[in-house]
């Protein structure tokens, strides 16, 4: 067969240029069938797809290569590329054996090039009649045979990893000496090495079940969960951190908790992951549910100064759709966010159609240095809930109250002339300027103002007024406009303003914040299109409340505008008035939970701030409030003015109605005004008990969508026409009857049809556990990545995990309890010769652990691990400086200051992610620093790994602790201690070379120390776990010993 | 950080070679401990510069008070930006809120310098009397206008965090000269503030972790961990590593596993490091003549200067590239006051690196680079008054300088217009600056690839032109 198509090969060439003879020799090589998913795609995809795949605006020769239809058509030069089993007809064969600069295909400048191999592979498909399969991992995996002819029993990992032995002549190994078996397992499922009673007692038991039973209990347990989670951190790419610029402070570990018990009770996988990317929109969400979604802001955010705010709002759009991808679907799907994918097909269309899922967020590009920035939710706990509800009920009680009363007492009240000085606080003519003797500015004689620069006194609408020309005429008046939630106030003024600029507003008077104070203050400003506007802020853009006019002011014309509000934390009661009159206006947001009381940046201090008149505080944003015009008569109360006050302040001569005479008299009425400050006192404290509740950022949707567009090459000031909701139809169409949100592209994920989602998370989970995934490539299953090593089994595996209920510990056990997971990791001359990547599992894999696990097994061993569950992260042992060296900007994250006690030994899951200056030791063995969603580690081997083990203080104070526990379960006996230590720290009995060894290295340190008193007293000293009262020298030999075996590859090592 | 050759991420190598086109039969990967240096050697590009030290100025020094002398800008100092001349740039929110752009001409004299009349200004007396060994790049731009991205994107090739930084690129594809260094070592000047740094400016992203930077810190320990424990006599230490080492080979021939005996050699190396980096960080043996010529601050250790003199030995021991980065640049306002200081602690030891390589005959074959990550802007940010004013981002153009490597001395590449503004000719994006650094050390930009998630990743993403024009 083989030599007859050589033959029939030679011969189609034979009036040609021959077929080389390293293409001939690699053709007769071939097996009988080539795939094309399997052997061709990877060519074509790889050298070709670049110039000739499913990029439009990159493809060459108006040539595509990846669709049979086009790849057979006649081109524009009459040839064809490919003419099914026709090799003298396909040009395509042509180009890839040509020598010639101009033809040979991929070409010269390409640098990429095909071995003779590859060229014998494409000749041998299209003599074959070149037949095109759908990539395999967007096919739906397979019912495979296997329930009909395998043995009874026998578990389907083994099956499948069996025959493929079989086909390389290959045998299983045996099983795994029990030590390393039961070690194994705990490290794998929980990342945590059994104890010297666990081990005991596996060693003693005859029952037959006894490794079921372990992995059982270990499934079960919360280091497992902890297992799980540490996983999972990698691909939500979590953080204590921004991880752009200042790098600050964010609170996010709620969240993690929520995963803790998640994997806890076994959360099904659907759940799990519906959960996190759309929690919020289940019908009546939990709160769980809701702190589920906080897996989507965990992404890196900026408070760069200057920033600009849709550039990287876009980001955190594209960073969502990118993770989902990855994750869920391993697909590398942020390709074609500049571009039609160039090797899968995914069109840019759909990948924005698939960021407009998560383009609905009312969110900022540019946020504050530290701090937690909307949508976020208040973690309450249940008492104060509780305590907030008891106070909102006796509001809405209090509430009606204060109707009815208003209405009884309508007609009761005494008529009085409304006295406009009542609860006047600040009062600004603008009729007077001048400077102090210090240069400063007055106004109208007050000079608790500054002014960087000096506004003109004009005239004015009432004798003179003051004109703002340029920005850094402003004035700041200190000590006016002090307000908190529950003070009822009012401000009222002219102005004249000639200005109306796009994107830019004006600010009259407020004293609002910046970015690094959460805008926190309240203002009273023009927007861009000069409608009248008020804002009580906590803290943008989530907590806070905005009033709007609809009607915009003329502009060159004297306006009287004010509002008043009536320290209820309700949008409702504040009334924005335009000319003396009520305007009409609408409310824009009412959530205003916490305090608005300005604060200071970096430590977030309350400070009184200055009243700013005619510019905002805001800088950064490229929107200063600039104020241009003239302003006049600026009166601020400290109560609300009723309508007939701020007519008459508008128009001093009006004459009052017999209805707005009684409306003012209403006002003035005692009963009334007491039930008014009951109202306000009970807001205050309910602001109060808000206050002290900590925040999470979640995921929330407008309730009006914003649109989203394909965006030109991917930039953000660059949108073309704008797309709708929705997914790659190669994978799957999106199901006309789902919503088109982010429930409805869980449900797709987690569709029965979605070709991937189940394969990627078996994939990964067996990549956590074998070290490496069926697809090695567990991040990509698109084109470019590697082929399954066993299709069968992934495809068995992810039905059946679809079938189970997404039950992830169902999972585990069936992959742990395979004969192909028990069988021993001793590598074989046969197996390095033929298999060394250990590709078909003849062997259990070996790797090195992750530098969680690492850390986490001295802990345990030395007996320092503190098993506290869930919490905010910690702070363990780091060299000192590494924050502050980085950067100045955050105030939270200025220094690392080490914990003290149970912290520096939780679990390194807990280690506090600064994701510029992650811990080093971390980084050191690969731990990644979350920047984006990482589904696979480089497991790296170097020298800085060996200067961790050896030197950090943990290890080194872990060394010690261990010695001091083998010592004290064996005082008398140097060599006990020693096997101790061994045991506990690999799982293992020394052997009796290694006992030798390990007992020399003893004597000879112990030797050293002896001569050197202060030497152990150094030694000794590393750490803040007590030293207990034993001979010094002894347990510095003994530490060093220890330090050894944590040194030792058995310690770090998967065996 | 991780330093030197490493022999364990097979998959990685593996990548390299068989995906990375080299046409390296799978034969020659058992060989291989440190295969990327056959990109050095295969012949595909002369190599001029072996080593490359770059001085990096973190917050973007401004140009037009140092290098770029635009007497317009004097003539027409207080004036509005002409609209003409901004057209549709994009300003940074910290000016573009601003409502007026006034002109800045600078307050400093600047004079011609050397055979070839380079402009200096007067802040760097120095640099003014090498400018002969000098190649300025006048028409450096950006595509980022806040510093993150700017820094991220100048020092990876894409302005969000994940790509391999430059230095990582290079420990990857030429490896290291000395195996007893690292191939790619950090120096910071301590005490400071300014705009932050961020560990992924000397980052691996993708690449093993081992190509990441080394930050040498100065003090005692001068590499994170590299210091035995209290207590740990070297005796001690060698001890306790020649019975580690029995143990593994103990266990090696148990379990059979020929990662184990890769990991007996990075503990070897990792001891050999415990003497060649204080080695190597002991200036203790300079004279004192070389300490004038870097001036008073090399005395210090973590200074600026300091960090310029172990640059030199660095390099002197095979470091591949060394990497200085110093904070403090960023003058949005009080800009007058504020760059002569930073011009105060760069200005000598800068020079003083180039003269000082020069001397050694290593200058041919260092590259050494200073710049920062965009320009400033022609205008004042924040108010103009007359003794004080700032200069906001500027991604549109900036200056940088190279010496040695393989770059022509003595010469100015490309101009920006009279404004300072935009440019008028021979631009250099950044991804050609950094296809031209790779080209100085016979690297390829094209081939230098990484595949990642189905991708092939450069640092010079999918573009970049070496600047041909500024090699000797």
């Amino acid at each position: 067969m083989n030599k007859s198509l050589l033959f029939l090969a030679l011969l189609l060439f034979a009036c040609q240029p021959s077929l080389p003879e390293d293409v001939a020799l690699a053709l007769a090589n071939l097996p009988d069938k080539v795939d094309y998913n399997f052997d061709v795609k990877p060519i074509l995809a790889d050298r070709c797809f670049t110039c000739h795949g499913p990029d439009e605006n990159a493809r060459k020769a108006d040539l595509r290569l990846d669709l049979k239809a086009e790849a057979i058509a006649t081109l524009a030069s009459d040839d064809r590329a490919i003419v099914p089993g026709s090799l003298k007809n396909s040009v395509l064969v042509r180009h890839i054996l040509s020598q010639e600069v101009d033809e040979i295909m991929p070409p010269p400048d390409s640098k990429l090039t095909l071995a003779a191999e590859d060229k014998a592979i494409l000749i041998k498909w299209i003599d074959n009649g070149a037949n095109y399969k759908k990539h395999w991992s967007l096919i739906p995996p397979k019912e495979s045979n296997y329930d009909d002819i395998a043995e009874q029993d026998q578990n389907p990992i083994d099956y499948f990893v069996h025959q493929k032995l079989k086909q390389a002549n290959l045998e299983p190994s045996p099983p795994s000496d029990p030590q390393r078996l039961l070690r194994r397992v705990f490290m794998d499922l929980t990342g945590l090495p059994p104890d010297a009673i666990d081990i005991a007692t596996f060693e003693n038991s005859t029952d037959p079940d006894r490794f079921e039973k372990i992995v059982d209990r270990l499934l079960v347990s919360s280091d497992c969960a902890e297992r799980l989670a540490m996983e999972w951190m990698d691909v939500a790419r979590y953080a204590d951190s921004h991880g752009l610029h200042a790098d600050g402070w964010r609170s996010m570990w709620p969240w993690r908790d929520y995963v803790l018990e998640a994997f806890q009770s076994n959360m099904p996988y659907d759940q799990f992951v519906t959960e996190q990317i759309a929690g919020d929109l289940l019908p009546n969400p939990t709160r769980e549910q809701i702190i589920a979604t906080a897996f989507h802001r965990n992404h890196p955010m900026t408070a760069e100064g200057g920033a600009i705010d849709e550039e990287f709002r876009l980001e955190y759009v594209a960073d969502r759709t990118n993770t989902t991808a990855t994750a869920i679907l391993g697909l590398t799907m942020e390709c074609a966010k500049c571009h039609d994918h160039k090797y899968d097909p995914i069109s840019q269309e759909e990948y924005y159609q698939m960021s407009a899922f998560f383009n609905n967020v009312k969110e900022l590009g540019m946020t504050g240095d530290d701090g937690n920035y909307g949508p976020v939710m208040q973690l309450a706990s249940e008492a104060t809930q509780a305590k907030i509800a008891e106070i909102q009920s006796t509001l809405v009680q209090l509430k009606s109250d204060r109707s009815q009363l208003a209405e009884s007492l309508i007609n009761e009240s005494t008529i009085r002339q409304p006295n406009l000085n009542a609860g006047l606080i600040t009062h600004l003519p603008m009729n007077r300027s001048g400077k102090s003797e210090h240069g400063g500015t007055i106004v109208d004689g007050n000079s608790g103002f500054s002014s960087p620069a000096k506004p003109q006194l004009v005239s004015g609408k009432i004798d003179q007024g003051l004109m703002f020309v340029e920005e850094y005429d402003a004035l700041y008046l200190t000590g006016a406009g002090r307000f908190d939630v529950h003070n009822a106030f009012s401000t009222a003024l002219w102005i004249n303003t000639s200005k109306q600029e796009k994107g830019m507003t004006q600010t009259l008077v407020g004293n609002a914040g910046d970015k690094n104070q959460h805008w926190r203050g309240w203002d009273f400003y023009l927007d861009d299109q000069n409608r009248i506007n008020v804002r009580l802020i906590h803290a943008l853009p989530d907590n806070y409340l905005h009033v709007r006019s609809r009607k915009t002011i003329p502009l060159d014309n004297w306006q009287h505008v004010a509002f008043t509000y009536d320290g209820t934390a309700d949008a409702e009661q504040v009334q924005i008035y335009l000319q003396g009159q009520p305007a009409d206006q609408e409310i824009l947001r009412n959530k205003l939970t916490k305090n608005i009381r300005t604060i200071g940046a970096g430590e977030q201090l309350e400070v009184d701030r200055a009243l700013a008149i005619a510019k905002s505080y805001r800088g950064f944003t490229g929107e200063n409030g600039i104020y241009q015009g003239i302003l006049d008569e600026l009166r601020i109360y400290e109560r609300v003015l009723t309508p007939i006050e701020v007519n008459l302040l508008y128009e001093p001569t009006h004459r009052a109605s017999e209805t707005e005479l009684q409306q003012y008299a209403l006002a003035q009425a005692t009963e009334l005004k007491k039930l008014q400050r009951k109202i306000q006192d009970l807001v205050q404290k309910k602001t109060a008990i808000h206050d002290t509740i900590p925040e999470i950022m979640v995921m929330e949707e407008m309730p009006t969508p914003r649109a989203t567009h394909v965006l030109m090459r991917g930039q953000y000031n660059s949108p073309m026409h704008e797309v709708k909701a929705g997914t790659p139809t190669s994978i799957l169409p999106f199901d006309e009857d789902l919503p088109r949100n982010r429930l409805g592209l869980a449900q797709w994920l987690f569709s029965d049809q979605n070709p991937l989602t189940s394969r990627v998370t078996v994939n990964r989970y067996w990549q956590m556990i074998f070290g490496r995934g069926i697809v090695k490539s567990a991040n990509d299953f698109g084109v470019q990545g590697s082929l399954p090593s066993h299709p069968e089994l992934l495809d068995w595996l992810s039905i059946y995990f679809r079938e189970s209920g997404w039950d992830l510990k169902a999972l585990l056990k069936l992959i742990v309890m395979s004969d192909t997971y028990q069988q021993s990791s001793i590598i074989t001359e046969e197996h390095l010769e033929i298999d060394p990547e250990n590709m078909l599992l003849a062997r259990s894999p070996s790797y090195r652990w992750p530098a969680e696990v690492i850390r986490d097994n001295a802990l345990a061993a030395s007996g320092l691990l503190v098993r506290k569950i869930g919490g905010p992260s910690v702070r363990p042992y780091q060299p000192e400086g590494l924050w502050i060296d980085k950067g100045t900007f955050s105030f939270k994250l200025l220094r690392y200051e080490p914990d003290r006690g149970d912290s520096l030994y939780r679990r390194s899951l807990y280690t506090f992610v600064k994701r510029t200056s992650p811990h080093p030791a971390m980084s050191i063995f690969d731990a990644p620093n979350r920047d984006v969603c990482t589904i696979q580690r480089e497991v790296t081997n170097t020298p800085m790994q060996a200067l961790v083990l050896l030197n950090d203080p943990q290890f080194v104070e872990a060394s010690r602790a261990l010695a001091q526990r083998a010592r004290q379960a064996y005082p008398e006996d140097i060599k006990k201690q020693i096997s101790t230590a061994f045991i506990l720290l690999t799982g293992r009995d020394a052997d009796q070379q290694e006992l030798e060894t390990l007992q020399a290295a003893y004597k000879e340190q112990r030797t050293l120390f002896a001569n050197d008193a202060s030497a152990s007293d150094d030694l000794l000293g590393v750490g803040e776990w007590p030293l207990d009262s034993g001979d010094k020298t002894d347990l510095s030999a003994l530490t060093m010993v220890a330090n050894t075996i944590m040194n030792s590859d058995e310690t770090y090592t998967r065996r | 950080m991780s330093l030197c050759n490493h022999t364990n991420s097979f998959y990685s190598r593996r990548d390299f070679l068989t995906r990375g086109s080299l046409g390296l039969g799978a034969a020659a990967l058992g060989m291989l401990s440190n295969p990327a240096k056959l990109l050095a050697n295969s012949g595909q590009l002369p190599a001029k510069a072996k080593r490359v030290i770059y001085l990096f100025q973190s917050g973007a020094p401004s140009q037009l008070d140092l290098f770029d002398y635009k007497p317009l800008l004097q003539k027409m100092h207080g004036e509005e930006l002409p609209p003409s001349i901004r057209g549709e740039t994009r300003l940074t929110g910290m000016s573009a809120g601003q409502s007026s752009f006034p002109l800045v001409g600078t307050p400093f004299q600047f004079a011609k310098h050397g055979q070839a009349g380079a402009s200096v200004s007067e802040l760097m007396p120095h640099t003014a009397k090498i400018v002969d060994q000098l190649c300025f790049v006048k028409s450096m731009y950006t595509e980022a206008i806040n510093h993150d991205p700017a820094v991220t994107f100048l020092l990876s090739g894409s302005q969000f965090p994940g790509r391999p930084s430059m230095g990582a690129w290079l420990s990857y594809g030429l490896g290291s000269d000395n195996e007893n260094l690292p191939a790619f070592v950090v120096l910071t000047t301590k005490d400071k503030t300014g705009q932050p740094l961020y560990s992924r400016s000397w980052g691996s992203g993708f690449l093993p972790s081992e190509h990441q930077g080394a930050q040498f810190r100065s003090g005692k320990n001068p590499v994170l961990y590299l210091e035995n424990p209290p207590g740990v006599s070297p005796q001690s230490r060698r001890g306790q590593l020649d019975r580690l080492q029995q143990l593994q080979a103990h266990q090696h021939g148990t379990v059979g596993d020929p990662e184990i005996l890769a990991r007996m050699a990075q503990y070897e190396m990792a001891y050999r490091m415990q003497t060649s980096v204080p080695e190597v960080m002991d200036v203790s043996d300079e004279p004192d003549h070389v300490y004038e010529m870097y001036g008073e601050d090399s005395r210090k250790p973590g200074t600026f200067a300091a960090n310029c003199l172990l640059a030199r030995r660095l390099a002197e021991k095979g470091v591949r590239f060394i990497q200085l980065f110093h904070q403090g640049w960023d003058q949005h306002g009080n800009l007058p006051k504020a760059i002569k200081v930073q011009c105060k602690e760069t200005d000598q030891a800068s020079a003083a690196l180039v003269k000082d390589l020069k001397q050694r005959g290593m200058l041919e074959d260092t590259l050494v680079i200073w710049g920062g990550e965009f320009g400033r802007t022609n205008y004042s940010q924040g108010r103009l008054t007359d003794d004080n004013f700032g200069r906001d981002h500027h991604p549109g153009c900036f200056t940088l300088w190279m010496a040695g490597g393989g770059t022509k001395p003595g010469i100015t590449h490309g101009e920006t217009d009279d404004f300072g503004y935009g440019i008028r000719s021979r631009g250099v994006h950044v991804h050609d600056f950094q296809a031209t650094v790779l080209n100085l050390l016979g690297i390829d930009h094209e081939e230098l690839t990484y595949k990642f998630q189905g991708r092939r990743f450069r640092l010079t993403d999918v573009h970049g032109h070496v600047v041909k024009d500024i090699m000797a």
